[in-house]
C-alpha cells in the first residue's frame, strides 16, 4: 500500500533527523560523543533539576501544537517562556485537528511537541511513528502512567464519573458497577433519560476499557442494552450537563472536571464514581511527547520536564481540577488523594486500550 | 482608394451558430454623410455597426477607416482605438455619473473638459443640465445627452442604432431634426440604423438597404423608392405591385396594364412594379373589379382584381369611394420599370 | 483633428480575456486542489473497505437526514425572508435603515455559539421558559434563524431591481396587487431565489456545529466525527466526497434553472423609485414581525450568553485586542481577495468570452462544499509539497480562507454582474476608454452594491470560520473566532463572552457598511 511506503520512507527520514538532532544537540553542549543517544550524561546533569532554570545550551524557538486548550496553555507557557528565556510558538485546535495535521505535514512539519488532551491521540500518534522515544530521565518524572511504548509523557490525570441529577436520584441506590448502568436503568424507569457521548474520545476510551477488562461480548452487550433505553447522545459534555440541568436527562457518565466546573457555577449537578477497578472509573491521562520531526530537541525535553514540575502541575489542580502526576503538589479539597485517585480505574496499559475495536462496535451499532 | 471615401467595408461575413447574419457584406460610406441603413429586423444591422464598432469581429472580410485597417483575417482594432462612436438604442448612459461626467468620459485628454462639456450640452440644448442625473432625463433628453457623450470623443464616425425607435411619435420628428442638425453642425460622418422605413427616406443622405446579410442597393431616396434594385428592396421601402410580363419584343415589354420601351436586365426573372400612386382609376381603363378598400383620410388604397387575377393596389387622392363589388378602369398613370426577382 | 495613428491591431482570441483569465484560473486551480486532496485519501483504501464503508445503510440514513433539512431549512428561510424583504424595500414601515441591519444581524452569531448558548437558557430551569430544541425540528429552527438573512439579501436586491413599471404595467392590464405581484414581479425575483436558497442549503449541507449541538445527523456531522473522534481520514475522505457529489447536484440543478433566465435590464440601469405601500394601521403588526427574527436570532442568544458569562467565575479574556486585530486582517484580507476573483469569475460566466467559466462560478462553491478540515489538511499536504515557504503563512491562510468563502461573495456579485447591462461596457470601450479604464470607471461603480455586499458576506463567514484557521494560520496567530471556542469547548463562558460580542460587533459593522453603500449609490 501507498501509506505504508510513505510511513516507512517518511520513518526513516525522521529517524535521521531526530538522531541528526541529538548529535547537533550533544554538540552543543561541548561533548564531542559521537554516539546518538538521546541522553548524554552532560544533558542530564544540567536540565535534570526539578526546577528549571535557565541554561546557556537550551534556548531559540519551540513550536509546540497543543490538543489542549488555548486558555490553559497559554498562561503556562508564558510562565516557561519567562522562566526559561525559551520562545514557545504555539499551534491550537482539538486533538484530531493536531494530528491530522501532523500528519499531513509528515516530515517537513515545523512542530517540536505535540502535547494532547488524550492518551488515545498520543498513542495513535506513537503507532504512526511521529514520535521520538524518550529517555529513562524524563520518564522517571510522572507517578504513573508511563506507556510502553516510552514515546510521550503522561502529565495529568481525570477520571470518568457518573454524574446525576441529585433531586431525582439518591447517591447510594446508584449501580456499583458500568456493566450494572442499563440494568439499573430499566429497573428504575430511566428509559430516555440516559445522556452520552458516543462521539467523544473518553467515551470512546472507556468503551475500550470495557472491552480491556471484560471481553469484546460484554463490551457489545452492555452497548446494546444502553442503546435500547434510547439515551440521548451529545456531541460535547458541556452540551449534556447542560441538558441534565434543563432536566432533559437525570444520568450521565462523564469525565470529573466538567461536573467540578459546572458545580462551579452554580448547577444542581452531582458525581459518583463505581466500585475501584470498574472501567467506568478509567484514567484519562494527558501527556505531551517529542516529534521526530523536532528542530530543537534540548528545548522540547526542557518543556516536558516544566510541564511535570511542582510549579506547572500545582496550576493543573488549582486552576482546571485536574489530577497531577507528581507527589508534591497541594491537594484540592475536591479531589481524591492520588494515591487513591490512581487506583480508582482499572489497571489498564493505556497504549494497550484496544481502541479500534471500540470504534469497531461503535460503527457497528451505527453510532459513529 | 477615392479619397472620399470614409469607411470601406469588404465583403463582411458574420456567423452566429448556425444563423448567418452577414453574407460577404461591401459598403463604402463618403466623407461627411449621414448615410441611413435600413432593412427589416433581424437582417444583421446592427451586428454591422457592431462590428464596424470593434465590438464584433467579423468572421471573414476587412474593414477599413480612413485608410486604417481596423478588421482583418488577421486581427483587429480594439473599439477604444477606432473613433467610432456608437449611441446605442437604449443610450447605455453610465447610471452612476451625472450629465456632465456622462459627457466628460470619453474628452481626449489636453482638451478643457469643464469648456468641452459645456459647448457639448449647448449644442444638443442641455445647458444648465450638468448635475442631473440620467434617471432624471426624459428619453429625448437621454439621447442627446448620449449624443453629446459621444461627440465628445472627436470621433470621424458616428453610428446611431436605432436613435428614435425609443421615443414616442409626437417626440420622434422633433428629435430627428434635432439629432441631423447636430451632425450637420458637427459636421461628422454618421450612420443612422432603422428600421422603419419611412424614416430612411425621409433622412437626408444616401440609403442603403440591408437584406438578408447583404447589401441590396445604396443610393439616394428617391433612387431606392423608384428604381429598387430588386423586388425586396421594392417591397420593403414601399407599397409595390407586380405584374408578370407577358411578352418581349424588340426592347418592348408587354404587360397586362400596357407596354413600354426597357432594356431587358441580363438574365434573372424580372416583373414590372409599380407603385400604387403610378396607378390611376379611369373609366376608359382596364376594367378591373374592386375587392378591398383602406381608408387614411387624405388618401386611400383600393384593391383591385385584374381580369387575369392578379391584384394590384391603386392610391387615390380625394372624394369618390369606388362599392367593393363594383367594376372601374385602372389605368397606368406613372412609369412602369422592369425588376428583377432577386 | 489628431494626425492618423497608425492601427493597433491585437491578435483576436486575445482580447480582454487574458486579464480575466488569470483570477479564474487562480481559482479554478485553488478549489480543485482540495478535491485532488480528497481523491488521493479516499483511495488509499483498498476495496473491500471502501464498498463496507460507502454503501453502509448508514450513508442512506445520513443522505435522507441531510436532503431533507436542507429542503425545509429553504422553505422555511424564504417564508421569512420574503415577506421581511417586502416590507422594508416596499413598504413605508419606520425606521427601515435600522431594519436593514437589524434584519441581517443574525449573520453575525456563528451557528455553534447560537446553538449552543440557546441550549443552555431552554429548558426547566433555563432563562427562557421555552422548550429545549433538538432533533430535525430544533436543527430546522436554529439553522432557520442563522440563515434566513442570506435569502433576505439576495430578495432586498433583487426587489430593489425591479423595475416598478413593470408590475404597474399589469396593475393597469386588470391583474390585482397579489395577482400582478405573483405574475410579474416574483417571476423576476427568480434568480434572486435561486441564489439564496442555493447558499441556504449549502449552509444546511456544511454545518457540524449546530446539528450536532441539536443532536441531527447529517453528512457533515458524520465526517466532522470521522475526523474528530476516529482519526479516520479515509472514510472522512469519502464522506467528504459523497457531499461534494451531492452539492455538485445541486449546483446542476441550480444551473438548469437558472441557465433560462437571462434578466440583464435592457435600459439605462437606473429604474425608476417606487413609491412605497403605505402601512397604515398594519404599521404596529408590521414593526412588531420585523422586529421578531432579530430579537428571537441576536438579541435572545446575547442576552443568555450574558447570563451564561454572569454566572461562570470570571477569568480575564486574554488576548481580545490581538484577536481582534488578527480576525480583521485575516478575514478582511480574504473578504477583499474572495471579491477580487468572484467579479472576474462572474463577469467571464455571464458574459461567457472563456469557455468553461461558468464551470468555475459553479466550481466556487465547492469551496463550502468541502469540509473544511479537508480543505485546510488539502493545502497542508499541497503547501508543503509545492510550495514550503508559504507554509504557515498569513497569505496562505487569506488565500485559502478566501476560497472558502468564495460562494458567499460570489451571490451578490453574480446578481450584480448579471443586472450590469454590457452595453455600459462597450458604450465607454467606442467612447476610447480600454479594457481597464472600462472596468475602473464603469464596470466598478455599477458593481460595486454588489462587490460590497459580497465582500461583507464573505467577511461575516470568515471571521467566523475555525478549523481552516486553527489549522493554516501562523504560530501564535489566535483570531477571535478560535479563541472564543477554545473558552466554550472548556465551558468558559464568562471568558468567551467578549470574543463573542466582538464578533456580533465586528460583523454588525460589515452589515452597517453594506447597507450604507447601497443607500449613497441609489439616491
Amino acid at each position: 500500500m501507498i501509506v505504508t511506503r510513505q510511513l516507512r520512507r517518511f520513518g526513516l527520514v525522521a529517524v535521521g533527523l531526530a538522531l541528526f538532532a541529538a548529535v547537533a544537540a550533544c554538540g552543543d553542549d561541548g561533548e564531542p560523543t559521537p554516539t546518538p543517544q538521546p541522553t548524554s550524561p552532560a544533558a542530564t546533569a544540567t536540565q535534570g533539576a526539578a526546577t528549571p532554570e535557565p541554561t546557556p545550551t537550551v534556548g531559540g524557538t519551540l513550536v509546540v501544537y497543543a490538543g489542549r486548550g488555548q486558555n490553559l496553555v497559554e498562561p503556562l507557557v508564558q510562565q516557561f517562556e519567562k522562566d526559561t528565556g525559551i520562545d514557545v510558538e504555539l499551534k491550537f485546535g482539538s486533538d484530531a485537528q493536531m494530528l491530522a495535521t501532523l500528519q499531513e505535514e509528515g516530515d517537513r512539519s515545523p512542530a517540536d511537541v505535540f502535547w494532547a488532551n488524550t492518551a488515545g491521540a498520543l498513542g495513535r500518534a506513537s503507532s504512526l511513528g511521529l514520535l521520538a522515544p524518550l529517555d529513562d530521565e524524563l520518564l522517571s518524572l510522572p507517578a504513573a502512567f508511563v506507556p510502553d511504548s516510552r514515546s510521550w509523557l503522561p502529565v495529568t490525570m481525570r477520571l470518568r464519573v457518573l454524574a446525576y441529577h441529585p433531586d431525582r436520584l439518591k447517591p447510594e441506590q446508584l449501580p456499583k458497577s458500568i456493566l450494572d448502568l442499563p440494568r439499573f436503568a430499566r429497573e428504575n424507569g430511566l428509559q430516555g433519560r440516559i445522556g452520552w457521548t458516543p462521539t467523544y474520545s473518553s467515551f470512546q476510551d472507556m468503551l475500550a476499557g470495557i472491552i480491556a477488562v471484560h471481553g469484546e461480548e460484554a463490551a457489545r452487550q452492555w452497548l446494546e442494552e444502553m442503546k435500547a433505553l434510547q439515551p440521548k447522545a451529545y456531541p460535547s459534555n458541556p452540551a449534556m450537563l447542560e441538558a441534565m440541568r434543563a432536566g432533559e436527562i437525570d444520568l450521565a457518565s462523564t469525565n470529573h472536571y466538567y461536573v467540578v466546573r459546572f458545580q462551579r457555577a452554580g448547577y444542581s449537578i452531582a458525581m459518583t464514581q463505581f466500585e475501584q477497578g470498574d472501567p467506568g472509573n478509567l484514567a484519562l491521562v494527558t501527556g505531551a511527547g517529542i516529534l521526530k520531526t523536532a528542530k530543537n530537541v534540548p528545548a522540547a525535553r526542557a518543556f516536558l520536564q516544566y510541564l511535570l514540575s511542582e510549579k506547572a502541575q500545582q496550576y493543573f489542580v488549582g486552576n482546571i481540577g485536574e489530577y497531577p502526576l507528581i507527589e508534591e503538589v497541594v491537594p484540592d479539597p475536591r479531589l481524591l488523594p492520588l494515591e487513591q485517585a490512581v487506583r480508582q480505574g482499572p489497571s489498564i496499559q493505556l497504549e494497550q486500550l484496544p481502541l479500534e475495536r471500540a470504534l469497531q462496535l461503535l460503527r457497528e451499532a451505527g453510532l459513529n | 482608394m477615392d479619397g472620399t471615401h470614409l469607411l470601406e467595408l469588404r465583403g463582411i461575413r458574420k456567423r452566429f451558430g448556425a444563423n448567418e447574419v452577414l453574407r460577404g457584406l461591401d459598403l463604402t460610406v463618403e466623407r461627411g454623410e449621414t448615410l441611413a441603413l435600413v432593412g427589416p429586423s433581424g437582417c444583421g444591422k446592427t451586428t454591422l455597426l457592431r462590428i464596424i464598432a470593434g465590438l464584433e469581429q467579423p468572421d471573414s472580410g476587412e474593414v477599413i477607416l480612413d485608410g486604417r485597417v481596423l478588421a482583418s483575417p488577421r486581427g483587429s482594432v480594439p473599439p477604444e482605438r477606432r473613433r467610432v462612436g456608437l449611441v446605442f438604442q437604449e443610450y447605455a448612459l453610465f447610471p452612476h455619473l451625472d450629465v456632465a461626467a456622462n459627457v466628460a468620459f470619453g474628452i481626449p485628454r489636453g482638451v478643457d473638459k469643464r469648456r468641452r462639456v459645456a459647448e457639448l450640452l449647448d449644442l444638443v440644448g442641455l445647458s444648465g443640465a450638468e448635475r442631473r442625473m440620467p434617471h432624471e432625463l426624459s428619453g429625448g433628453q437621454q439621447q442627446r445627452v448620449a449624443l453629446a457623450r459621444t461627440l465628445a470623443a472627436e470621433p470621424v464616425l458616428v453610428l446611431l442604432d436605432e436613435p428614435f425607435s425609443n421615443l414616442d411619435a409626437g417626440l420622434r420628428a422633433r428629435v430627428r431634426e434635432d439629432v441631423l442638425r447636430i451632425l450637420r453642425t458637427a459636421g461628422i460622418t454618421a450612420i443612422v440604423v432603422t428600421h422603419d422605413q419611412k424614416e430612411a427616406l425621409s433622412l437626408p443622405g444616401r440609403v442603403a438597404v440591408l437584406i438578408e446579410g447583404q447589401i441590396a442597393q445604396v443610393g439616394t431616396a428617391e433612387e431606392v423608392y423608384r428604381r429598387p434594385a430588386t423586388r425586396a428592396v421594392a417591397e420593403f421601402v414601399g407599397e409595390a405591385n407586380f405584374l408578370p410580363v407577358t411578352r418581349i419584343r424588340d426592347g418592348i415589354i408587354e404587360f397586362e396594364l400596357g407596354c413600354f420601351r426597357s432594356p431587358t436586365p441580363p438574365g434573372g426573372r424580372f416583373d414590372v412594379m409599380l407603385r400604387p400612386e403610378e396607378l390611376a382609376l379611369a373609366a376608359d381603363g382596364i376594367p378591373a373589379r374592386v375587392v378591398g378598400l383602406n381608408y387614411f383620410g387624405h388618401d386611400q388604397l383600393i384593391t383591385l382584381a385584374l381580369p387575369s387575377g392578379t391584384t394590384v393596389r391603386v392610391r387615390t387622392l380625394g372624394p369618390g369611394r369606388p362599392e367593393p363589388g363594383s367594376t372601374v378602369g385602372v389605368r397606368v398613370a406613372g412609369e412602369p420599370r422592369l425588376v428583377a426577382e432577386r | 483633428m489628431r494626425s492618423m495613428a497608425l492601427a493597433h491591431i491585437r491578435p483576436r482570441a486575445a482580447v480582454a480575456a487574458l486579464p480575466l483569465a488569470i483570477p479564474v484560473a487562480l481559482a479554478a486551480g485553488g478549489l480543485l486542489v482540495p478535491l485532488a486532496y480528497l481523491a488521493l485519501r479516499a483511495f488509499e483504501a483498498d476495496l473491500a473497505t471502501v464498498e463496507e464503508l460507502v454503501l453502509r445503510r448508514r450513508n442512506a440514513e445520513l443522505l435522507r437526514n441531510t436532503l431533507l433539512l436542507a429542503a425545509a431549512l429553504v422553505v422555511t428561510t424564504t417564508a421569512i425572508a420574503l415577506p421581511l424583504a417586502m416590507l422594508t424595500v416596499r413598504t413605508d414601515l419606520p425606521a427601515r435603515r435600522l431594519f436593514d441591519v437589524l434584519l441581517t444581524l443574525p449573520l453575525a452569531i456563528p451557528g455553534y455559539v447560537g446553538a449552543f448558548v440557546i441550549l443552555a437558557a431552554t429548558g426547566p430551569g433555563g432563562l427562557y421558559p421555552l422548550p429545549r430544541p433538538s432533533g430535525f425540528w430544533g436543527a430546522l429552527i436554529v439553522l432557520t434563524l442563522i440563515t434566513y438573512p442570506y435569502q433576505y439579501l439576495s430578495l432586498r436586491a433583487a426587489l430593489l431591481g425591479v423595475d416598478p413599471a413593470l408590475e404597474e404595467s399589469a396593475r393597469s392590464l386588470g391583474r390585482g396587487r397579489l395577482a400582478a405581484f405573483l405574475s410579474v414581479t416574483l417571476p423576476q425575483l427568480r434568480p434572486a431565489l435561486l441564489g439564496g436558497g442555493l447558499l441556504v442549503a449549502l449552509h444546511a449541507i456544511a454545518d457540524f456545529g449546530t446539528v450536532s449541538l441539536l443532536r441531527y445527523e447529517t453528512y457533515s456531522f458524520a465526517i466532522y466525527l470521522q475526523y474528530s473522534a476516529a482519526f479516520d481520514r479515509t472514510y472522512a475522505a469519502w464522506l467528504a466526497l459523497l457531499l461534494v457529489a451531492l452539492t455538485a447536484l445541486l449546483l446542476a440543478g441550480d444551473w438548469l434553472l437558472l441557465r433560462r433566465l437571462r434578466l440583464a435590464r435592457t435600459g439605462t440601469g437606473a429604474p425608476r423609485r417606487r413609491r412605497p405601500t403605505r402601512l397604515g394601521r398594519w404599521e404596529p403588526v408590521a414593526v412588531a414581525a420585523a422586529a421578531l427574527p432579530p430579537l428571537v436570532a441576536v438579541v435572545l442568544p446575547l442576552v443568555a450568553l450574558l447570563d451564561l458569562a454572569s454566572r461562570f467565575p470570571a477569568g480575564h479574556a486574554a488576548g481580545l485586542r490581538e484577536a481582534f486585530g488578527n480576525s480583521v486582517t485575516a478575514a478582511g484580507a480574504a473578504a477583499a481577495m474572495s471579491v477580487a476573483v468572484a467579479l472576474p469569475i462572474a463577469f467571464t460566466a455571464a458574459r461567457a468570452r472563456l469557455p468553461g467559466a461558468q464551470a468555475v462560478e459553479r466550481l466556487a462553491y465547492v469551496g463550502y462544499a468541502v469540509p473544511p478540515l479537508a480543505f485546510a489538511l488539502a493545502w497542508v499536504f499541497f503547501t508543503l509539497r509545492a510550495a514550503p515557504a508559504l507554509y504557515g503563512s498569513l497569505p496562505l491562510l487569506v488565500f485559502a480562507l478566501s476560497l472558502h468563502v468564495l460562494s458567499e461573495a460570489m451571490g451578490p456579485v453574480r446578481a450584480a454582474v448579471r443586472q450590469a447591462s454590457p452595453r455600459l461596457e462597450e458604450s465607454a470601450r467606442t467612447l476610447g476608454a480600454g479594457p481597464v479604464k472600462t472596468f475602473v470607471r464603469v464596470t466598478l461603480p455599477i458593481v460595486w452594491r454588489g462587490a460590497a455586499a459580497g465582500g461583507a458576506l464573505a467577511f461575516i463567514g470568515a471571521v467566523k470560520e475555525l478549523p481552516i484557521t486553527l489549522i493554516l494560520a501562523p504560530l501564535d496567530f489566535s483570531t477571535l473566532a478560535t479563541r472564543m471556542f477554545s473558552y466554550t469547548q472548556d465551558a468558559m463562558f464568562a471568558e468567551a463572552a467578549p470574543f463573542a460580542l466582538a464578533i456580533v460587533g465586528l460583523s454588525a459593522c460589515f452589515v452597517g457598511v453594506l447597507l450604507w453603500t447601497e443607500r449613497t449609490f441609489s439616491s
